[in-house]
């Protein structure tokens, strides 16, 4: 009496990283339970299929993070061209196949590093002239992690001034995220942990939860309306909710976030954090995912505690040493959800008279620290160590399930006041492309961005937050006392004059917004700040007036770093320009910067 | 025994036998000579002072300008340079020692021309006593006559330029920024002659390496671009607060270099003009690299060269990217610091074994009748040898050897200009040792000094590994298991805390925004200040 898609299911579960078997696992699950293997829809391989087989052959280099799905790629373009000439992908790293009527021969490398040492001396000089458009009767797709690509070309091409050439451009276009090499040469790099982190997790909840086998629950399992309903059908009834306040919005900000600050979670990662939504079972001990079994029991003896999706999307249900070792979990509790509160959070959790206001929830709601709370007001010393956990779940549910409130009202039943990330709802707006942007948060952000930064760069606490004062490095450790301007404040553009500000939306899936400052008229760029969460939480506390000691040092270098790089840059250009650059003394006494002139300007040679 | 290297002669030191230098050993080895108490920044200081130096002397014949760095002579003889000093007595008063100019602005009794004549008394009165010159400061009537706001906040911004202000030394031994020639103040005695405390020549020896360098032609156009041009406002600010003639002070003889050439004088030219040439790098911002690099080089140096006397290959520096966290690795580097000192050392035992078994008149003390006579006979040859007349060497008839025994012991151990002394504090102001009560000094970076090394090195892309690569190659720094695997063959120690301290030397890298985690397999380093960089 069992769905055996739930075994399936848990094949694609939590796994320490860096587990080989994956693959094989799974295949071996699908056929057990008789059930496909749960697809994820990818429009790569067609696109491998193009290039490889157009009028110009191109080979194609396939990177990227080990999980985003590099050689189930390869393998899908494969079939794609072996389709009518038979011919059958097996386990050896290096297949090819003809395409007779181009007079070409593609060949399928599977993973660049597990090809042998002997094997790897004869394959690179075809490699090579192939690359290079040396020989165009043979092109490659090739799957391989970035690392090894250049340490391949590093080593193997000493001496060779054409794999010297090419290792170059390798690095260029891995640094600059570019798919085509600048110089022409007939391949194209495409780097599989590109791809938009909303559409990841969207294909990979739409495969799990609206698979086929979902039909085949029992129909004597308690239902969505009873009291004690199965608690794997219950979590996807919350995983499929769409809308702002909801676990998929709020998981693919996390995830979306996350990218931003340089830690990307690959597609395998994804559905890691997914079936462990689903299926978490925190009484599980060895095995903490459920099964149909132990689900029946859950329900029967109420202990929805153990099954709760909002505790294990943080992978609450794994004993920790296990967790730090799943990096999905290291990944999302970065951002320390439901660790932080407020009073307002605070007082509605614990006191049922306050309570209006947010989300409920029958069996994961206020049901399951009601024993304890009770009891806690009486005697709070005893059993605050008891309460703790509990309350940090239901913040965590209010993470994600709690509506933002509208801009600038400073109401504390905010999602992101329980996360690291206060700023988080100004901060997702800036991750969207910039005509999918709310204006008026974009505005909110620019002018928080801009006091941030003046406050880091005067040393004071301005209010200024029209233009950015950029203030002249002294080369001193200390800073100078009295801050001196260079050229004139920086503005957006459209107001500004010789150089302006820009706030550029993500270029690439995963890369953070930016702040860059351009020459006015070429639009040539000056210099940029990447502005990852961490950062513009940082910017955002000193805006609001706080001084955040805890992660101050980094930002604050951050900082540092882009005066120096701007006021370098701009001094560069204008002195390039035959133009005296222009000094301003800072006046910061008020509550706006004011200028003063530079003593003694008239004089100056 | 190694043969010894050619070195050149050190004529414009030792003028004559009695007067100057006692006790030439280590000088002979590294040169003349190094101070504890000069620190990196002072380093670089003093090396750009010998620059201004040379552009402040005559032009050549035909009008040229003299060039910054003339190269070593080709008949065979050291470089004859001199170095005049501005005295600055006027600028150094006024920022270094006036307390009254707050009091004075804020008294709102008095008119900003009352303010300024109250400023000037009190100055004046100051150089009366230290100067002798009690109307030093009567230019300032003049020239800022209903201007006192102004000149309050130049004097303010120029205080704020003041390099290691937080040190309280002498008021002739504080130092600005070098943004432009009027903002280079030199190391000087209170009566202002040059005694050599903080600029204890050092810096004349990092300028010798940079002439003796292949690159020394690009190298001072560079240098006087960033720091020799008129062109920085706040050196247009010191121009107009200094009297119309500043004093100069005497000249001097520049220090002693030994050897023509050495591996040391490229890097440590490379460096500086790798430095030199960020196009995005203020000038301001190129003075703490500089001095990190400069530290970097000397310490290599001596390094190399007590090698090459004791005829062995330099030692590795295993560096500590974890703040000391693994013992195992700590210890390690600890023991390889003690042996760059224990190197010093064996250099000077080895050198004056050489040198003396190169002289005649050592072996005929050696092969002397009697006792007395060889006695006397080596000791005198060792006065000789090492200008050692102030060395105490005690009375007593002693073989040859046990003289020279003794008086290596005596080279060891003589606190002035001892070469092993100066490795610590050299080290530890570029920021890569550091010291811990009960645990010793060790190699370990700080952040700093990981800038300083990725603004030096890093152009274009490049990997975090071949970062370390070039490091291990240029520098002799160790920092993860590649590395020490090839600088340790006979293995003593525990590999994985060279490859936890490579994950914290990315990992500092990555918080200091130089290094970029692409995925799981690569991270890049980047040099943000480069030509062509916009990230």
């Amino acid at each position: 009496m069992k769905n055996t898609l739930i075994d399936l299911l848990a094949a694609y579960g939590p796994v320490p990283d860096g587990n080989a078997m994956y693959d094989e696992l799974v295949g071996i699950a699908a056929r057990r339970a008789g059930l496909n293997p749960i697809m994820i829809p990818e429009t790569v391989s067609a696109d491998v299929v193009a290039l490889v087989s157009g009028p110009v052959p191109l080979s194609v280099i396939l990177t990227g993070t080990a999980g985003d799905g590099k050689t189930y790629t390869a393998r899908k373009a494969f079939e794609s061209v072996a389709s009518d000439r038979g011919s059958i992908w097996t386990d050896k790293e290096e297949q090819s196949i003809e395409i007779e009527g181009l007079g070409r021969r593609v060949t399928f490398v599977k993973d660049l590093s597990e090809i042998d040492p002997t094997d790897k001396e004869k394959l690179l000089p075809r490699l090579l002239a192939s690359l290079t458009g040396e020989d165009m009767h043979e092109v490659f797709v090739i799957c391989a992690n970035d690392g090894h690509l250049l340490r391949t070309w590093r080593e193997h091409g000493a001496g060779d001034t054409r794999a010297q050439a090419l290792l170059g451009a390798l690095a260029d276009m891995l640094r600059d995220d570019s798919v085509e090499p600048p110089d022409g040469r007939p391949f194209r790099l495409i780097n599989m942990s590109r791809r938009s982190h909303g559409e990841t997790l969207g294909a990979v909840l739409a495969a799990m939860l609206e698979h086929e086998g979902w039909s085949a629950c029992p129909t004597e399992c308690p239902g969505l309306g009873s009291a004690t309903p199965c608690p794997i059908r219950l979590n996807r009834e919350l995983l499929l909710v769409e809308g702002p306040a909801t676990i998929r919005s709020r998981l693919r900000h996390l995830i979306e976030i996350a990218a931003a600050d340089n830690d990307h979670l690959s597609l395998r990662q994804v559905m890691i954090l997914v079936v462990n939504a689903l299926l978490g079972d925190a009484k599980g001990q060895a095995r903490p995912l459920l099964t149909c079994t132990k689900a029946r029991a859950r329900a029967a003896d109420g202990d929805y505690d153990a099954t709760n999706p909002f505790a294990n999307l943080l992978g609450e249900n794994h004993p920790k040493v296990a967790r730090e070792r799943i990096g999905a979990f290291a990944t999302l509790r970065r951002w320390a959800v439901g660790e932080e509160t407020n009073n307002q959070v605070d007082d509605a959790l614990l006191d049922p008279e306050a309570a209006a206001g947010i989300p409920l929830h029958s069996q994961y709601g206020l049901r399951l620290m009601e024993a304890i709370r009770a009891s806690y007001l009486e005697n709070p010393p005893a059993l605050i160590e008891k309460l703790r956990p509990l309350l940090r779940d239901q913040r965590r549910r209010l993470f994600f399930t709690l509506p933002e409130p509208p801009e600038g009202t400073g109401s504390g039943l905010d999602p992101w006041s329980l996360t690291l990330l206060h700023s988080g709802a100004l901060y997702t707006n800036l991750l969207r492309p910039s005509p999918a942007q709310e204006p008026a948060a974009t505005a909110s952000a620019r002018k928080i961005l801009v006091r941030g930064l003046n406050r880091t760069l005067t040393g004071s606490l301005t209010e200024t937050s029209d233009a950015l004062w950029l203030t002249q490095p002294s080369g001193v450790f200390l800073g100078q006392e009295v801050p001196l301007l260079l050229d004139e404040p920086l503005r957006w553009r459209g107001r500004g004059r010789s150089y302006v500000l820009d706030l550029e939306a993500p270029t690439t899936p995963g890369r953070p917004p930016r702040l860059l400052v351009s020459e006015e008229r070429s639009r040539a760029a000056v210099s940029t700040l990447d502005l990852t969460p961490t950062l513009f939480e940082y910017l955002a506390r000193v805006a609001d007036g706080a001084l955040p000691t805890s992660f101050s040092s980094q930002c604050h270098q951050d900082v540092r770093s882009f005066q120096v790089r701007t006021a370098g840059a701009i001094e560069a250009l204008e002195k390039e320009a035959g133009r005296r650059i222009e000094i301003r003394v800072i006046d910061v006494s008020g509550a706006n910067l004011r200028d003063q002139a530079f003593p003694f300007e008239e004089e100056r040679p | 025994m190694t043969s010894m290297r050619p070195v050149l002669p050190p004529s414009h030191i030792l003028r004559d036998d009695k007067n100057g230098p006692q006790m030439w050993v280590q000088e002979a080895i590294f040169g003349h000579r190094f101070m504890e108490e000069q620190k990196p920044f002072m380093l670089v200081l003093e090396a750009l002072a010998v620059c201004r130096a040379r552009l402040a002397t005559p032009d050549l014949p035909g009008g040229e300008p003299r060039p910054i760095f003339p190269g070593l002579p080709s008949d065979g003889t050291h470089e004859a340079i001199q170095v005049a000093v501005p005295k600055m007595a006027e600028m150094r008063l006024l920022l270094f020692r006036g307390q009254s100019l707050e009091v004075i602005e804020a008294n709102a009794q008095l008119s900003d021309d009352e303010k300024l004549a109250r400023l000037v008394t009190e100055l004046n009165t100051d150089a009366g006593k230290l100067l002798g010159r009690p109307k030093a400061f009567d230019y300032l009537l003049a020239r800022f006559r209903g201007r006192f706001p102004e000149l309050a906040v130049a004097i303010r911004l120029l205080r704020g330029l003041e390099v290691d202000a937080l040190n309280s030394r002498r008021w002739t031994s504080r130092f600005l920024v070098p943004r432009g020639p009027h903002l280079q103040i030199s190391d000087l005695r209170e009566d202002f002659t040059a005694d050599r405390r903080f600029f204890g020549r050092g810096g004349e020896i990092a300028y010798l390496m940079l002439n003796r360098s292949p690159l020394a032609g690009p190298l001072g156009e560079r240098i006087r671009a960033s720091f020799l041009d008129v062109g920085d406002p706040l050196d247009h600010l010191a121009r107009v607060l200094s009297p119309a003639e500043g004093e100069q002070g005497g000249g001097g003889d520049i220090g002693y270099l030994p050897c023509p050439n050495a591996p040391a004088y490229g890097r440590l030219a490379e460096d500086w003009l790798a430095i030199l040439s960020l196009p995005r790098l203020p000038s301001a911002q190129k003075l703490d690299p500089l001095s990190r690099l400069t530290a970097l080089s000397l310490v290599r140096y001596i390094a190399e060269r007590s090698a090459e006397v004791v005829g062995a290959d330099p030692d590795p520096m295993p560096l500590d990217l974890m703040d000391g966290a693994r013992s195992d690795l700590r210890d390690l580097c600890r023991s390889h610091f003690e042996r760059a000192r224990a190197q010093v050392h064996d250099a000077v035992a080895s050198h004056i074994r050489q040198v003396l078994e190169a002289r005649e008149d050592w072996r005929n003390a050696c092969s002397a009748l009697g006792l007395a006579n060889r006695s006397s006979l080596a000791k005198q040859a060792i006065l000789d040898a090492f200008r050692a007349a102030s060395w105490d060497a005690g009375a007593g008839l002693l073989e040859p050897d046990e003289w020279m025994e003794r008086f290596i012991e005596a080279a060891k151990s003589r606190h002035r200009n001892g070469i092993a002394g100066i490795v610590k504090p050299t080290a530890e102001g570029g920021g890569f040792s550091t010291s811990r009560q009960k645990v010793g000094t060790w190699w370990r970076a700080t952040d700093e000094f990981l800038e300083a090394l990725v603004l030096a090195n890093v152009a274009g892309t490049m990997t975090i590994e071949e970062f370390a690569a070039r490091l291990h190659a240029r520098y002799g720094l160790v920092i993860g298991s590649t590395e020490a695997d090839l600088s340790f063959p006979t293995r003593g120690f525990d590999i994985t805390s060279f490859e936890e301290n490579f994950r914290s030397f990315e990992r500092r890298l990555a918080g200091l925004g130089y290094v970029r985690r692409l995925s799981d397999d690569c991270a890049f380093v980047s040099n943000p200040f480069g030509a062509g960089a916009t990230r």
